[in-house]
Protein backbone atom coordinates (compact mmCIF):
# COMPACT_ATOMS: atom_id res chain seq x y z
CA UNK A 1 0.00 0.00 0.00
CA UNK A 2 1.27 3.32 -1.07
CA UNK A 3 2.27 6.16 1.83
CA UNK A 4 -0.85 7.31 4.34
CA UNK A 5 -1.53 10.33 4.96
CA UNK A 6 -4.47 10.28 7.71
CA UNK A 7 -4.37 7.55 10.32
CA UNK A 8 -6.74 7.30 13.11
CA UNK A 9 -5.95 4.82 16.06
CA UNK A 10 -8.71 3.99 18.03
CA UNK A 11 -11.16 6.88 17.14
CA UNK A 12 -14.04 7.24 19.66
CA UNK A 13 -16.07 10.18 19.27
CA UNK A 14 -19.87 10.89 21.27
CA UNK A 15 -22.49 13.29 20.85
CA UNK A 16 -23.26 13.77 24.28
CA UNK A 17 -24.45 10.11 25.37
CA UNK A 18 -24.32 9.27 21.65
CA UNK A 19 -21.51 6.66 20.56
CA UNK A 20 -20.47 7.81 17.03
CA UNK A 21 -17.68 6.71 16.43
CA UNK A 22 -16.34 3.08 17.73
CA UNK A 23 -12.83 2.23 17.67
CA UNK A 24 -11.76 3.66 14.04
CA UNK A 25 -8.62 2.29 12.52
CA UNK A 26 -8.22 3.42 9.84
CA UNK A 27 -5.10 4.55 7.24
CA UNK A 28 -6.70 6.57 3.93
CA UNK A 29 -3.44 6.71 1.49
CA UNK A 30 -1.93 9.53 -0.01
CA UNK A 31 -3.08 10.91 -3.25
CA UNK A 32 -5.80 9.01 -3.95
CA UNK A 33 -9.44 9.18 -3.53
CA UNK A 34 -10.86 6.79 -0.31
CA UNK A 35 -14.48 6.58 -0.22
CA UNK A 36 -16.47 6.14 3.20
CA UNK A 37 -19.73 4.89 2.24
CA UNK A 38 -22.62 3.33 4.84
CA UNK A 39 -26.15 3.89 5.64
CA UNK A 40 -27.91 7.26 6.47
CA UNK A 41 -26.27 8.12 10.02
CA UNK A 42 -23.65 5.23 10.27
CA UNK A 43 -20.99 8.02 11.29
CA UNK A 44 -19.37 8.43 7.80
CA UNK A 45 -19.56 12.30 8.09
CA UNK A 46 -18.56 12.37 11.70
CA UNK A 47 -15.55 10.58 10.92
CA UNK A 48 -14.98 12.94 8.35
CA UNK A 49 -15.68 16.09 10.57
CA UNK A 50 -13.07 14.58 12.32
CA UNK A 51 -9.87 14.93 9.91
CA UNK A 52 -10.72 18.69 10.06
CA UNK A 53 -11.88 18.97 13.63
CA UNK A 54 -14.79 20.20 12.44
CA UNK A 55 -16.51 18.65 14.91
CA UNK A 56 -15.33 20.93 17.42
CA UNK A 57 -18.11 23.20 16.52
CA UNK A 58 -20.29 21.02 18.37
CA UNK A 59 -21.28 21.45 21.95
CA UNK A 60 -20.78 18.01 23.68
CA UNK A 61 -18.60 16.41 21.53
CA UNK A 62 -15.99 14.38 23.58
CA UNK A 63 -12.75 12.37 21.21
CA UNK A 64 -11.19 9.97 22.48
CA UNK A 65 -7.75 8.11 20.57
CA UNK A 66 -5.94 9.82 17.82
CA UNK A 67 -5.83 11.26 14.09
CA UNK A 68 -2.23 11.15 12.44
CA UNK A 69 -1.69 13.45 9.88
CA UNK A 70 1.53 12.94 8.54
CA UNK A 71 2.09 11.40 11.47
CA UNK A 72 0.82 13.59 13.85
CA UNK A 73 -1.79 13.65 16.18
CA UNK A 74 -4.55 16.45 15.20
CA UNK A 75 -5.95 16.11 18.52
CA UNK A 76 -2.89 16.93 20.73
CA UNK A 77 -3.15 20.16 22.61
CA UNK A 78 -0.53 22.30 20.95
CA UNK A 79 -2.12 22.12 17.96
CA UNK A 80 -2.92 24.90 15.48
CA UNK A 81 -6.98 24.02 14.10
CA UNK A 82 -6.79 27.28 12.03
CA UNK A 83 -3.31 25.80 10.40
CA UNK A 84 -4.90 21.86 10.34
CA UNK A 85 -7.82 23.37 8.59
CA UNK A 86 -5.82 25.21 6.20
CA UNK A 87 -4.11 21.89 4.95
CA UNK A 88 -7.19 19.86 5.28
CA UNK A 89 -10.05 21.60 3.15
CA UNK A 90 -13.43 20.48 3.07
CA UNK A 91 -16.56 20.64 0.70
CA UNK A 92 -20.23 20.08 1.90
CA UNK A 93 -23.54 18.60 0.88
CA UNK A 94 -25.57 21.29 0.88
CA UNK A 95 -23.57 23.62 -1.50
CA UNK A 96 -22.74 27.01 0.17
CA UNK A 97 -20.94 29.49 -1.39
CA UNK A 98 -21.33 32.73 0.49
CA UNK A 99 -23.08 35.72 -0.58
CA UNK A 100 -20.43 37.60 -2.19
CA UNK A 101 -19.50 37.28 -5.93
CA UNK A 102 -17.57 34.25 -7.68
CA UNK A 103 -14.25 36.36 -7.34
CA UNK A 104 -14.77 37.05 -3.71
CA UNK A 105 -15.87 33.81 -2.57
CA UNK A 106 -12.23 32.16 -3.86
CA UNK A 107 -10.21 34.83 -2.39
CA UNK A 108 -11.63 34.55 0.84
CA UNK A 109 -9.56 31.68 2.21
CA UNK A 110 -6.09 33.70 0.88
CA UNK A 111 -7.29 36.87 2.12
CA UNK A 112 -8.56 35.32 5.73
CA UNK A 113 -4.69 33.70 5.49
CA UNK A 114 -3.09 37.32 5.31
CA UNK A 115 -2.84 37.51 1.53
CA UNK A 116 -2.95 41.06 0.06
CA UNK A 117 -0.87 41.25 -3.02
CA UNK A 118 -3.79 41.96 -5.72
CA UNK A 119 -1.70 40.55 -8.57
CA UNK A 120 -1.20 37.30 -6.57
CA UNK A 121 -5.05 37.26 -5.64
CA UNK A 122 -6.27 37.36 -9.17
CA UNK A 123 -3.83 34.45 -10.40
CA UNK A 124 -4.72 32.50 -7.20
CA UNK A 125 -8.20 32.72 -8.05
CA UNK A 126 -7.81 32.03 -12.05
CA UNK A 127 -5.33 29.42 -11.29
CA UNK A 128 -7.96 27.68 -8.40
CA UNK A 129 -11.06 28.58 -11.02
CA UNK A 130 -9.21 26.47 -13.87
CA UNK A 131 -8.36 23.51 -11.66
CA UNK A 132 -12.09 23.22 -10.15
CA UNK A 133 -13.09 22.96 -14.26
CA UNK A 134 -15.06 25.83 -13.95
CA UNK A 135 -12.87 28.89 -15.76
CA UNK A 136 -14.28 28.71 -19.14
CA UNK A 137 -18.08 29.26 -17.53
CA UNK A 138 -16.90 32.25 -15.24
CA UNK A 139 -14.16 34.15 -16.61
CA UNK A 140 -16.86 36.69 -17.79
CA UNK A 141 -18.80 37.46 -14.49
CA UNK A 142 -16.11 36.71 -11.90
CA UNK A 143 -17.85 39.72 -10.41
CA UNK A 144 -21.19 39.03 -10.19
CA UNK A 145 -23.07 37.26 -7.45
CA UNK A 146 -22.15 33.41 -6.78
CA UNK A 147 -26.24 32.99 -6.09
CA UNK A 148 -26.36 33.39 -9.76
CA UNK A 149 -24.60 30.45 -10.71
CA UNK A 150 -26.40 26.63 -10.82
CA UNK A 151 -26.39 24.06 -8.25
CA UNK A 152 -23.44 22.39 -10.04
CA UNK A 153 -21.53 25.47 -10.88
CA UNK A 154 -21.91 26.62 -7.02
CA UNK A 155 -20.72 23.18 -5.89
CA UNK A 156 -17.72 23.46 -8.38
CA UNK A 157 -17.04 26.95 -7.34
CA UNK A 158 -16.90 25.83 -3.32
CA UNK A 159 -14.33 23.05 -4.88
CA UNK A 160 -12.62 25.76 -5.92
CA UNK A 161 -12.57 27.86 -3.26
CA UNK A 162 -11.07 24.56 -1.22
CA UNK A 163 -8.19 24.50 -3.87
CA UNK A 164 -7.18 27.91 -3.40
CA UNK A 165 -5.44 28.05 -0.08
CA UNK A 166 -3.77 24.96 -1.22
CA UNK A 167 -4.89 22.30 0.94
CA UNK A 168 -3.18 18.47 1.21
CA UNK A 169 -5.93 16.86 1.78
CA UNK A 170 -9.90 17.63 0.53
CA UNK A 171 -12.72 16.43 2.09
CA UNK A 172 -15.91 15.40 0.10
CA UNK A 173 -19.09 15.24 1.93
CA UNK A 174 -21.33 13.94 0.01
CA UNK A 175 -20.41 17.20 -2.65
CA UNK A 176 -23.04 15.24 -5.21
CA UNK A 177 -26.55 14.24 -3.29
CA UNK A 178 -27.78 17.98 -4.11
CA UNK A 179 -27.21 17.96 -7.80
CA UNK A 180 -28.43 16.52 -11.08
CA UNK A 181 -26.66 13.57 -12.59
CA UNK A 182 -25.22 15.78 -15.26
CA UNK A 183 -23.49 17.96 -12.40
CA UNK A 184 -22.86 14.57 -10.80
CA UNK A 185 -20.70 13.60 -13.76
CA UNK A 186 -18.64 16.46 -14.05
CA UNK A 187 -17.90 16.64 -10.44
CA UNK A 188 -16.86 13.11 -10.27
CA UNK A 189 -14.29 13.76 -13.16
CA UNK A 190 -12.77 16.52 -11.46
CA UNK A 191 -12.06 14.52 -8.72
CA UNK A 192 -10.52 11.61 -10.59
CA UNK A 193 -8.16 14.80 -11.86
CA UNK A 194 -8.07 16.25 -8.47
CA UNK A 195 -6.46 12.97 -6.73
CA UNK A 196 -3.25 13.58 -9.01
CA UNK A 197 -2.57 16.60 -6.55
CA UNK A 198 -4.40 16.30 -3.47
CA UNK A 199 -5.18 13.63 -1.14
CA UNK A 200 -9.22 13.15 -1.62
CA UNK A 201 -11.41 11.71 1.25
CA UNK A 202 -15.45 11.36 -0.48
CA UNK A 203 -18.32 10.38 1.70
CA UNK A 204 -21.44 8.71 0.24
CA UNK A 205 -24.36 6.98 0.74
CA UNK A 206 -24.16 6.53 -3.21
CA UNK A 207 -22.35 2.87 -3.37
CA UNK A 208 -22.16 3.69 -7.72
CA UNK A 209 -20.58 6.73 -7.09
CA UNK A 210 -17.60 5.27 -4.49
CA UNK A 211 -17.27 2.51 -7.03
CA UNK A 212 -16.60 5.39 -9.99
CA UNK A 213 -14.47 7.54 -8.04
CA UNK A 214 -12.89 5.59 -5.71
CA UNK A 215 -9.32 3.53 -5.46
CA UNK A 216 -9.94 2.81 -1.70
CA UNK A 217 -13.56 1.81 -0.32
CA UNK A 218 -14.01 1.92 3.36
CA UNK A 219 -17.68 0.46 4.62
CA UNK A 220 -19.13 1.54 7.94
CA UNK A 221 -22.30 0.75 9.65
CA UNK A 222 -23.54 1.80 13.05
CA UNK A 223 -20.46 3.78 14.11
CA UNK A 224 -18.00 0.70 13.19
CA UNK A 225 -15.53 0.53 10.13
CA UNK A 226 -16.76 -2.92 9.13
CA UNK A 227 -14.32 -3.20 6.16
CA UNK A 228 -11.91 -1.05 4.34
CA UNK A 229 -9.36 -1.68 0.96
CA UNK A 230 -9.43 -1.51 -2.51
CA UNK A 231 -12.54 -0.56 -4.04
CA UNK A 232 -12.04 -3.23 -6.34
CA UNK A 233 -11.56 -5.95 -3.97
CA UNK A 234 -14.63 -4.57 -1.75
CA UNK A 235 -17.08 -4.45 -4.25
CA UNK A 236 -16.11 -7.73 -6.08
CA UNK A 237 -14.61 -9.90 -3.02
CA UNK A 238 -16.12 -8.72 0.59
CA UNK A 239 -14.85 -10.44 3.47
CA UNK A 240 -17.19 -9.17 6.15
CA UNK A 241 -21.13 -10.29 5.08
CA UNK A 242 -22.34 -6.81 6.25
CA UNK A 243 -20.61 -5.13 3.66
CA UNK A 244 -22.14 -8.10 1.32
CA UNK A 245 -25.25 -7.33 2.16
CA UNK A 246 -25.47 -3.72 2.05
CA UNK A 247 -23.82 -4.04 -2.03
CA UNK A 248 -26.58 -6.70 -2.87
CA UNK A 249 -29.27 -4.37 -1.61
CA UNK A 250 -30.41 -6.41 1.41
CA UNK A 251 -30.24 -3.28 3.69
CA UNK A 252 -29.71 0.16 3.07
CA UNK B 1 -76.93 28.26 13.81
CA UNK B 2 -73.37 27.87 12.72
CA UNK B 3 -74.22 30.47 9.71
CA UNK B 4 -74.96 33.04 11.61
CA UNK B 5 -72.07 32.97 14.24
CA UNK B 6 -69.82 33.09 11.37
CA UNK B 7 -71.33 35.86 9.84
CA UNK B 8 -71.30 37.57 13.21
CA UNK B 9 -67.89 36.73 13.68
CA UNK B 10 -66.24 37.84 9.98
CA UNK B 11 -68.30 41.36 10.58
CA UNK B 12 -66.58 42.23 13.85
CA UNK B 13 -63.22 41.66 12.12
CA UNK B 14 -64.44 43.47 9.25
CA UNK B 15 -65.58 46.49 11.78
CA UNK B 16 -62.19 46.48 13.36
CA UNK B 17 -59.89 46.65 10.45
CA UNK B 18 -62.61 49.64 9.47
CA UNK B 19 -61.70 50.99 12.50
CA UNK B 20 -58.14 51.15 12.72
CA UNK B 21 -57.82 52.81 9.33
CA UNK B 22 -60.17 55.06 9.86
CA UNK B 23 -58.37 56.31 12.85
CA UNK B 24 -55.02 56.10 10.90
CA UNK B 25 -56.05 58.01 7.97
CA UNK B 26 -57.90 60.85 9.99
CA UNK B 27 -54.89 61.11 11.87
CA UNK B 28 -53.26 61.58 8.72
CA UNK B 29 -55.59 63.62 6.49
CA UNK B 30 -56.53 65.99 10.24
CA UNK B 31 -52.76 66.89 10.07
CA UNK B 32 -52.22 67.24 6.70
CA UNK B 33 -54.89 69.40 5.91
CA UNK B 34 -53.79 71.73 9.34
CA UNK B 35 -50.48 71.33 8.35
CA UNK B 36 -50.38 71.86 4.65
CA UNK B 37 -51.71 75.67 5.39
CA UNK B 38 -48.92 76.57 6.42
CA UNK B 39 -46.65 74.75 5.05
CA UNK B 40 -44.06 76.55 2.29
CA UNK B 41 -40.27 76.92 1.39
CA UNK B 42 -39.97 79.32 3.63
CA UNK B 43 -41.61 77.41 6.58
CA UNK B 44 -38.89 74.98 5.59
CA UNK B 45 -35.91 76.99 5.80
CA UNK B 46 -36.08 80.19 8.05
CA UNK B 47 -36.50 80.38 11.45
CA UNK B 48 -38.82 81.17 13.74
CA UNK B 49 -39.45 84.77 13.84
CA UNK B 50 -41.18 87.32 16.26
CA UNK B 51 -42.05 85.07 19.13
CA UNK B 52 -42.47 82.12 17.04
CA UNK B 53 -45.56 83.58 15.56
CA UNK B 54 -43.86 83.64 12.27
CA UNK B 55 -41.38 82.51 10.48
CA UNK B 56 -40.62 78.94 9.67
CA UNK B 57 -38.98 75.53 11.80
CA UNK B 58 -35.45 75.78 9.86
CA UNK B 59 -33.83 75.12 13.82
CA UNK B 60 -36.29 72.49 14.86
CA UNK B 61 -35.64 70.21 11.80
CA UNK B 62 -31.66 70.66 11.70
CA UNK B 63 -31.93 69.98 15.72
CA UNK B 64 -34.04 66.50 15.13
CA UNK B 65 -31.64 65.65 12.32
CA UNK B 66 -28.50 66.10 14.15
CA UNK B 67 -29.73 64.39 17.25
CA UNK B 68 -31.29 61.74 15.58
CA UNK B 69 -27.94 61.29 13.35
CA UNK B 70 -25.82 61.30 17.44
CA UNK B 71 -27.84 58.69 18.48
CA UNK B 72 -27.61 56.44 15.87
CA UNK B 73 -23.61 57.19 16.05
CA UNK B 74 -23.75 56.21 19.77
CA UNK B 75 -26.08 53.20 19.69
CA UNK B 76 -25.60 51.70 16.18
CA UNK B 77 -22.02 50.41 17.23
CA UNK B 78 -22.98 49.32 20.95
CA UNK B 79 -25.89 47.76 19.85
CA UNK B 80 -24.63 45.84 16.83
CA UNK B 81 -21.78 44.49 19.12
CA UNK B 82 -23.82 43.49 21.58
CA UNK B 83 -26.38 41.78 19.43
CA UNK B 84 -23.21 39.65 18.09
CA UNK B 85 -21.59 38.83 21.42
CA UNK B 86 -25.28 37.71 22.46
CA UNK B 87 -25.92 35.67 18.98
CA UNK B 88 -22.33 34.36 18.65
CA UNK B 89 -20.09 34.51 21.87
CA UNK B 90 -22.50 34.55 24.53
CA UNK B 91 -22.54 30.84 26.47
CA UNK B 92 -24.97 29.05 28.89
CA UNK B 93 -28.75 30.03 28.29
CA UNK B 94 -29.39 31.39 31.67
CA UNK B 95 -26.86 34.55 31.26
CA UNK B 96 -28.41 35.11 27.67
CA UNK B 97 -31.70 34.64 28.92
CA UNK B 98 -30.80 37.22 31.57
CA UNK B 99 -29.43 40.13 29.40
CA UNK B 100 -32.09 39.59 26.99
CA UNK B 101 -34.55 40.08 30.53
CA UNK B 102 -32.58 43.26 30.72
CA UNK B 103 -32.77 44.70 27.18
CA UNK B 104 -36.66 43.88 27.01
CA UNK B 105 -37.07 45.69 30.49
CA UNK B 106 -34.80 48.91 28.72
CA UNK B 107 -37.24 48.64 25.96
CA UNK B 108 -40.35 48.80 28.50
CA UNK B 109 -39.01 51.79 30.29
CA UNK B 110 -41.36 55.26 29.91
CA UNK B 111 -39.09 57.57 27.84
CA UNK B 112 -39.59 60.36 30.42
CA UNK B 113 -37.79 58.47 32.37
CA UNK B 114 -34.97 58.38 30.32
CA UNK B 115 -35.30 62.11 30.39
CA UNK B 116 -34.35 62.20 33.65
CA UNK B 117 -31.79 59.51 33.30
CA UNK B 118 -30.23 61.48 30.76
CA UNK B 119 -30.42 64.57 33.32
CA UNK B 120 -29.07 63.30 35.68
CA UNK B 121 -26.39 61.21 34.13
CA UNK B 122 -25.05 63.02 30.78
CA UNK B 123 -26.25 66.73 31.84
CA UNK B 124 -24.90 67.02 35.24
CA UNK B 125 -22.46 64.03 36.19
CA UNK B 126 -20.53 64.07 32.96
CA UNK B 127 -21.60 68.08 32.97
CA UNK B 128 -21.96 67.64 28.75
CA UNK B 129 -25.21 70.19 29.75
CA UNK B 130 -28.21 70.64 27.77
CA UNK B 131 -26.73 70.06 24.50
CA UNK B 132 -27.07 68.30 21.47
CA UNK B 133 -24.53 65.35 22.74
CA UNK B 134 -26.46 64.66 26.10
CA UNK B 135 -29.93 64.24 23.89
CA UNK B 136 -28.02 61.85 21.31
CA UNK B 137 -26.85 59.99 24.47
CA UNK B 138 -30.23 59.45 25.78
CA UNK B 139 -31.86 59.22 22.68
CA UNK B 140 -29.38 56.62 22.13
CA UNK B 141 -30.13 54.11 24.99
CA UNK B 142 -33.54 54.65 24.31
CA UNK B 143 -33.28 53.00 20.56
CA UNK B 144 -31.03 50.07 21.77
CA UNK B 145 -33.28 47.50 22.35
CA UNK B 146 -34.46 48.24 18.88
CA UNK B 147 -31.19 47.86 17.11
CA UNK B 148 -29.92 45.10 19.68
CA UNK B 149 -32.66 42.82 18.79
CA UNK B 150 -32.98 43.84 14.95
CA UNK B 151 -29.19 43.01 14.92
CA UNK B 152 -29.65 39.47 16.89
CA UNK B 153 -32.34 38.30 14.48
CA UNK B 154 -30.65 39.41 11.42
CA UNK B 155 -27.54 37.46 12.39
CA UNK B 156 -29.30 34.55 13.65
CA UNK B 157 -30.65 34.15 10.59
CA UNK B 158 -27.41 34.03 8.52
CA UNK B 159 -26.90 30.47 7.37
CA UNK B 160 -24.70 27.97 9.98
CA UNK B 161 -23.74 26.85 6.50
CA UNK B 162 -21.68 29.97 5.98
CA UNK B 163 -19.88 29.60 9.16
CA UNK B 164 -18.87 25.94 8.56
CA UNK B 165 -17.59 26.81 5.22
CA UNK B 166 -15.62 29.70 6.34
CA UNK B 167 -14.12 28.00 9.48
CA UNK B 168 -13.45 24.95 6.88
CA UNK B 169 -11.08 27.19 5.33
CA UNK B 170 -9.12 28.21 8.54
CA UNK B 171 -10.81 31.40 9.80
CA UNK B 172 -11.24 32.33 12.94
CA UNK B 173 -14.49 33.34 15.27
CA UNK B 174 -13.59 36.88 14.51
CA UNK B 175 -12.81 36.86 11.14
CA UNK B 176 -16.10 34.28 10.20
CA UNK B 177 -18.25 36.78 12.10
CA UNK B 178 -16.26 40.09 10.54
CA UNK B 179 -16.24 38.82 7.13
CA UNK B 180 -18.64 36.77 6.04
CA UNK B 181 -21.74 36.93 8.98
CA UNK B 182 -21.95 40.92 9.35
CA UNK B 183 -22.17 41.55 5.54
CA UNK B 184 -24.99 38.73 5.35
CA UNK B 185 -26.79 40.27 8.23
CA UNK B 186 -26.51 44.05 7.05
CA UNK B 187 -30.00 44.54 5.42
CA UNK B 188 -31.60 43.49 8.90
CA UNK B 189 -29.48 45.46 10.91
CA UNK B 190 -29.61 48.62 8.93
CA UNK B 191 -33.53 48.03 8.77
CA UNK B 192 -33.56 48.06 12.67
CA UNK B 193 -31.19 51.14 12.52
CA UNK B 194 -33.61 52.92 10.77
CA UNK B 195 -36.90 51.78 12.88
CA UNK B 196 -34.37 53.47 15.59
CA UNK B 197 -33.83 56.72 14.20
CA UNK B 198 -37.76 57.33 13.25
CA UNK B 199 -38.35 56.43 16.98
CA UNK B 200 -35.23 59.16 18.10
CA UNK B 201 -36.59 61.31 16.00
CA UNK B 202 -40.11 61.58 16.89
CA UNK B 203 -39.51 61.10 20.87
CA UNK B 204 -40.14 64.15 23.03
CA UNK B 205 -39.61 63.67 26.92
CA UNK B 206 -36.03 62.33 26.30
CA UNK B 207 -34.78 65.67 25.06
CA UNK B 208 -36.88 67.26 26.83
CA UNK B 209 -34.49 68.14 29.68
CA UNK B 210 -31.27 66.99 27.87
CA UNK B 211 -30.91 68.47 24.36
CA UNK B 212 -34.17 71.19 23.84
CA UNK B 213 -34.45 74.69 23.68
CA UNK B 214 -37.88 76.25 23.29
CA UNK B 215 -36.33 79.16 20.54
CA UNK B 216 -32.82 79.03 19.03
CA UNK B 217 -32.17 82.17 16.71
CA UNK B 218 -29.42 80.28 14.33
CA UNK B 219 -28.38 76.78 14.21
CA UNK B 220 -26.27 74.82 16.50
CA UNK B 221 -22.65 75.35 16.29
CA UNK B 222 -21.87 72.17 18.06
CA UNK B 223 -22.55 69.45 19.66
CA UNK B 224 -22.44 71.13 23.18
CA UNK B 225 -25.06 73.53 22.14
CA UNK B 226 -28.28 72.97 22.83
CA UNK B 227 -30.89 72.77 20.06
CA UNK B 228 -34.76 72.95 18.82
CA UNK B 229 -36.51 69.69 17.88
CA UNK B 230 -39.65 69.03 15.80
CA UNK B 231 -41.57 67.06 18.37
CA UNK B 232 -40.23 69.76 20.94
CA UNK B 233 -41.12 72.51 19.27
CA UNK B 234 -44.84 71.47 18.77
CA UNK B 235 -45.12 71.28 22.35
CA UNK B 236 -44.00 74.56 22.52
CA UNK B 237 -46.46 75.95 20.10
CA UNK B 238 -48.72 74.45 22.19
CA UNK B 239 -48.26 75.75 25.44
CA UNK B 240 -46.32 78.65 25.80
CA UNK B 241 -46.30 82.25 24.31
CA UNK B 242 -49.28 84.10 23.82
CA UNK B 243 -51.02 83.89 20.39
CA UNK B 244 -52.31 80.98 19.93
CA UNK B 245 -54.20 82.28 16.80
CA UNK B 246 -50.93 82.13 15.29
CA UNK B 247 -49.12 79.41 16.98
CA UNK B 248 -51.33 76.59 16.48
CA UNK B 249 -51.15 76.45 12.67
CA UNK B 250 -47.37 76.34 12.77
CA UNK B 251 -47.83 73.01 15.37
CA UNK B 252 -49.45 71.77 12.53
CA UNK B 253 -47.15 72.73 10.01
CA UNK B 254 -44.43 71.49 12.30
CA UNK B 255 -46.34 68.03 12.87
CA UNK B 256 -46.53 67.68 9.23
CA UNK B 257 -43.36 67.65 8.67
CA UNK B 258 -42.22 65.03 11.82
CA UNK B 259 -45.03 62.90 9.95
CA UNK B 260 -42.95 63.49 6.49
CA UNK B 261 -39.77 62.96 7.90
CA UNK B 262 -40.35 59.52 10.07
CA UNK B 263 -43.26 58.11 7.71
CA UNK B 264 -39.84 58.47 5.11
CA UNK B 265 -37.45 57.07 7.62
CA UNK B 266 -39.51 53.60 7.45
CA UNK B 267 -40.18 53.72 3.75
CA UNK B 268 -36.42 53.92 3.60
CA UNK B 269 -36.39 50.52 5.60
CA UNK B 270 -39.14 48.99 3.67
CA UNK B 271 -37.64 49.39 0.73
CA UNK B 272 -34.00 48.26 1.71
CA UNK B 273 -35.94 45.35 3.58
CA UNK B 274 -37.24 44.28 -0.28
CA UNK B 275 -33.99 44.58 -2.22
CA UNK B 276 -31.95 42.84 0.42
CA UNK B 277 -34.78 39.87 0.33
CA UNK B 278 -34.85 39.91 -3.29
CA UNK B 279 -30.83 40.02 -3.64
CA UNK B 280 -30.61 37.31 -1.44
CA UNK B 281 -31.69 33.47 -2.22
CA UNK B 282 -30.11 31.35 -0.22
Amino acid sequence: MVKPKIVTKELNLWYGENHALKDINISIPEKAVTAIMGPSGCGKSTLLRCFNRLNDLVDGTRVKGEVLLDGENIYKDSIDVFLLRRRVGMVFQRVNPFPKTIFENVAYGLRIHGCKDGAKLEDRVRESLMDAAIWDEVKASLHKSAFDLSGGQQQRLCIARAIAIEPEVILFDEPCSALDPISTAKIEKLIEELKQKFTIVIVTHNMQQAARVSDYTAFMLLGELVEFGKTEKIFTAPEDKRTENYLTGKFG
Amino acid sequence: MRGKKELLGILAIRISVLFVLVSLFAVLIFIGLNGLKVLNIGFLFEPPKEGMTKGGILPAIVGSLGLSLGSICFALPLGVLSAIYLAEYAKGKRLIRVIKMGINALAGVPSVVFGLFGLAVFVKFFGFGVSILSGSLTLGILILPTIIRASEEAVLAVPQDFREASFALGASKWQTVRRVVLPTALPGILTGTILGIGRAAGETAPIMFTAATFYQRGLPHSIFDEVMALPYHIYALMTEGTSPQYQVPIAYGTALVLLLLVLGINLVAIIMRTRARRAKKW
